[in-house]
């Protein structure tokens, strides 16, 4: 695997899943199939993760569970779409309630089909979530090198108040990180 | 001194909460740490899978039945083939019922020890929870050597099994689960003895026997106030010709179910040592022909309790209604019963005690 | 009461704390897996006949059969590897091994193309002349009764069949101008106890279908 920088932690959610790929997720943390040994530990507040892993499709109701998680995590962030439900909507494809895979409301990185998908696998899918989230953040370590101030980071009300327009940290915590991205790259 | 008024405030507990895996969202209506009320609001797992049945013919459909929740999945297909196929009217040949028998505890022993680690979990005792699920990858070892998948099992079918459990392979069943049962005695030990363990587990959340009844509680929650009833003694599959009691418990508090579910543990394998010892040889399944017509009703004993299947077809290769009624369900007004007067930080093990199944309640 | 012990559980802590380790190495060593353990789909191309029978089964609409390009795709990201299509095939070219698809950035399918199926022969008479059918001409196939025999000395029965699958193949192989015999006048069925005779020759009994099913058959035939 090569040298680790920084050690992620991941933040695990359940979108209309299963349960059968969060058990395996699970039991990633378990004995038997340690994914502590890449530094990487699971934690339960989304602000201080940096890996999400998302199982299952998703519906009406955890679309927007989804999406808000997703803007409370800090940048640099990397998603891990795990099982057939999160990559495509797996069997339930053709549901009333079901509106497709985890894609349909934020980026996805990294893609772990299987049903339900084993934990080597998934522990493939961590060490490539890993290895995006450490280029990631050496992009940031440049940024920071040359600017001499960290890229703006969406949660922060006082980048709000320097650009002068309160109506800007609003927009940026109500629509998706996507969105925000282009406002920045067209001020630029 | 003026007694200072008591202000009330409401606290959202989920969906994303480190508790449980799954998403449940209550609303906690709160006194000073005291919890006065609970209005649990679900639908985040809704997938609308009982509308498939029009979708996909009754034979395909088992993959879909299974998928209903990834721990009581076996459970799931059992209780869909059984239902369509009483409704057709076939008899399944002797071994197949033996080898589902044999499967359906292998399903509880890994619910059970999946529960008992998140149990463990809860309380913050993490070696135990570790521990725990340790012995419950030997299980799954088991389980992969005769199904071919670890979770999701894939070997019922509208007649019969699809697959056969050998005499090699019973005989490292039967190696495997000596091994799982005396590690498992030092588990239910300290479950049962340890000083932390028991001081958050005893005296909390009582149910009485007449509030189950009232309530209409079912499966190991129900069993830990001693109400004996237990569905497999209905005798389906080949619970008939095993030897067995219900498990019972009268203290009706979290360490009553904890004393439960481990027991049970070790019943099952019981059961699965019986049911090897009597297998008959025969065939695997039977073809079948036709479709169904007409209504069928099933209940059996999922690991959460009483699950009842109802399956109503009119002629054609699509069923016109699935219904399944899950444990989970009818626990969840005792849940919301205990939870009332409890002090705030008890909140996450009432949620636990009940081994809810959110995917199961919500298909 | 039941015993209160303090630290019940050191003695298997020491006892994990002294003895091999319950981790699977995974990366660094490869996984083991039983036999029966189910990964993937695996298909023998050259057997396949794109009937269509594994698209049309699979609960996800994984595969995609193209009859045209003669080829077969699977898509590795939806495939739930539960074996319904290994049992529906009828050629059994489909195989459920174990082995998992790696996580990648992107979903993607993998296809595969058979070789074309080679021609009909031409002029060359029946290899196996069967009793009562007569040597094929010009490669084409005979319709005798219910028995098609076709130019590569194949015999179909098509009483097997359901009326319109009948028809269709009728059709396909340039039969359908085949007189049935003992067609009715007008094509109009007939009915004798529980026999329903068809136009086109073909006899149905009604005491093996369901209640139900007999009466919407004789609204449909015009017998009721």
């Amino acid at each position: 695997m090569g040298k680790v920088k920084r050690s992620p932690w991941l933040l695990h959610y359940d979108a209309s899943s299963c349960n059968g790929c969060d058990i395996e997720v699970l039991a990633c943390m378990t004995p038997v199939y340690d994914v502590e040994r890449f530094g990487v530990v699971n934690t339960a507040d989304p602000m201080q993760a940096d890996i999400l892993l998302v199982t299952g499709g998703v519906n009406s109701q955890s679309a927007e569970v989804v999406k808000q998680l997703y803007d409370q995590m800090a940048r640099p962030k990397v998603v891990v779409a795990v099982g057939i439900c999160a990559c495509t909507g797996g069997v339930f494809k053709d549901c009333y309630n079901i509106n497709g895979g985890v894609d349909t409301v934020i980026p996805v990185d990294v893609y772990v089909p299987g049903c339900a998908a084993r934990p080597e696998s998934i522990i493939d899918g961590v060490v490539k979530a890993v290895q995006i989230f450490q280029e990631r953040s050496d992009a940031h370590d440049k940024y920071v090198k040359e600017h001499g101030e960290s890229e703006r980071n969406l949660n922060d009300p006082d980048a709000a108040a320097r650009e002068g327009n309160p109506a800007d940290f609003f927009d940026a915590i109500t629509k998706t990180s996507e969105g925000s991205r282009n406002k920045e790259a067209e001020k630029k | 001194m003026e007694e200072r008024e008591k202000k009330r405030s409401v606290v959202p507990f989920g969906p994303q909460h480190p508790v449980l895996p799954e998403p449940i969202h209550l609303d906690l209506v709160l006194e000073d740490e005291k919890v006065v009320d609970v209005i649990p609001s679900i639908g985040f797992i809704h997938r609308g899978l009982e509308d498939l049945v029009k979708k996909r013919d009754f034979n395909e459909y088992v993959y879909v039945a299974e998928r209903t929740c990834g721990i009581c999945s076996f459970g799931h297909g059992l209780g869909y083939v059984e239902a369509v196929e009483k409704c057709m009217n076939v008899e399944v040949p002797i071994r197949a019922k033996y080898l589902r028998t044999i499967w359906s505890e292998m399903s509880r022993i890994h619910s059970h020890l999946l529960w008992a680690g998140l149990m463990a979990d809860a309380f913050g005792f993490e070696n135990l929870f570790y521990q725990c699920w340790r012995l419950r990858e030997k299980n799954l070892d088991l389980v992969e050597m005769t199904t071919g998948g670890r979770l999701i099992y894939s070997v019922n079918k509208v007649g019969g099994v699809l697959k056969d459990i050998t005499p090699d392979m019973q005989k490292v069943i039967l190696n495997n689960l000596s091994e799982l049962e005396a590690e498992l005695r030092d588990v239910y030990k300290t479950f049962m003895t340890d000083y932390s363990v028991q001081e958050r587990t005893r005296g909390v959340g009582v149910l009485t026997k007449e509030q189950v009844h009232d309530l209409g509680c079912c499966g190991p929650y129900a069993r830990a106030s001693g109400v004996a009833r237990d569905i497999r003694q209905l005798g389906y599959e080949a619970y008939g010709e095993l030897d067995f009691e219900p498990v019972v418990s009268n203290d009706g508090d979290n360490y009553a179910r904890c004393d439960v579910r481990l027991r049970e543990v070790f019943q099952s394998i019981d059961l699965i040592r019986q049911a090897i010892a009597k297998i008959p040889n025969g065939e695997l399944s039977v073809p079948v022909k036709g479709n169904p017509d007409g209504e069928a009703f099933i209940r059996i004993e999922q690991p959460r309790g009483e699950a009842i299947y109802y399956v109503e077809g009119n002629g054609t290769k699509f069923l016109n209604r699935f219904r399944l009624r899950t444990p989970t369900f009818a626990n969840i007004p005792g849940m919301c019963e205990t939870m009332k007067g409890c002090s705030y930080a008890d909140i996450p093990l009432l949620v636990v005690t009940i081994d809810p199944c959110i995917s199961c309640t919500e298909r | 009461m039941p015993k209160t012990r303090i630290m019940a559980f050191t003695w298997s802590t020491l006892k994990n704390l002294f003895s091999k380790p319950a981790t699977k190495n995974y990366p660094a060593e490869p996984i083991k897996y039983p036999e029966r353990s189910r990964g993937h789909i695996e298909i023998d191309i050259e057997d396949c006949i794109s009937c269509s029978m594994c698209a049309r089964s699979c609960p996800t609409g994984a595969i995609t059969v193209d009859r045209k390009e003669l080829t077969w795709a699977i898509n590795r990201f939806d495939c739930l590897a539960c074996g319904y299509c290994v049992i529906k095939c009828p050629k059994k070219c489909l195989h459920l091994v174990p082995g998992y698809q790696t996580p990648e950035g992107e979903k993607k399918e993998v296809s595969f193309k058979r070789p074309a199926p080679a021609p009909k022969p031409a002029a060359a008479p029946s290899a196996a002349p069967k009793a009562a059918g007569s040597a094929s001409a010009a490669g084409k196939a005979t319709l005798n009764g219910d028995i098609v025999t076709m130019a590569n000395g194949k015999t179909m029965d098509l009483s097997k069949f359901p009326a319109e699958k009948k028809a269709e193949i009728l059709k396909k192989l340039g039969l359908d101008a085949a007189p049935a015999p003992k067609a009715e006048a007008e094509g109009k069925a007939t009915l004798e106890g529980d026999i329903v005779r068809l136009p086109n020759g073909k006899t149905m009994d009604l005491s093996k279908l369901p209640e139900a099913n007999r009466e919407k058959v004789l609204q449909k035939l015009g017998l009721k």
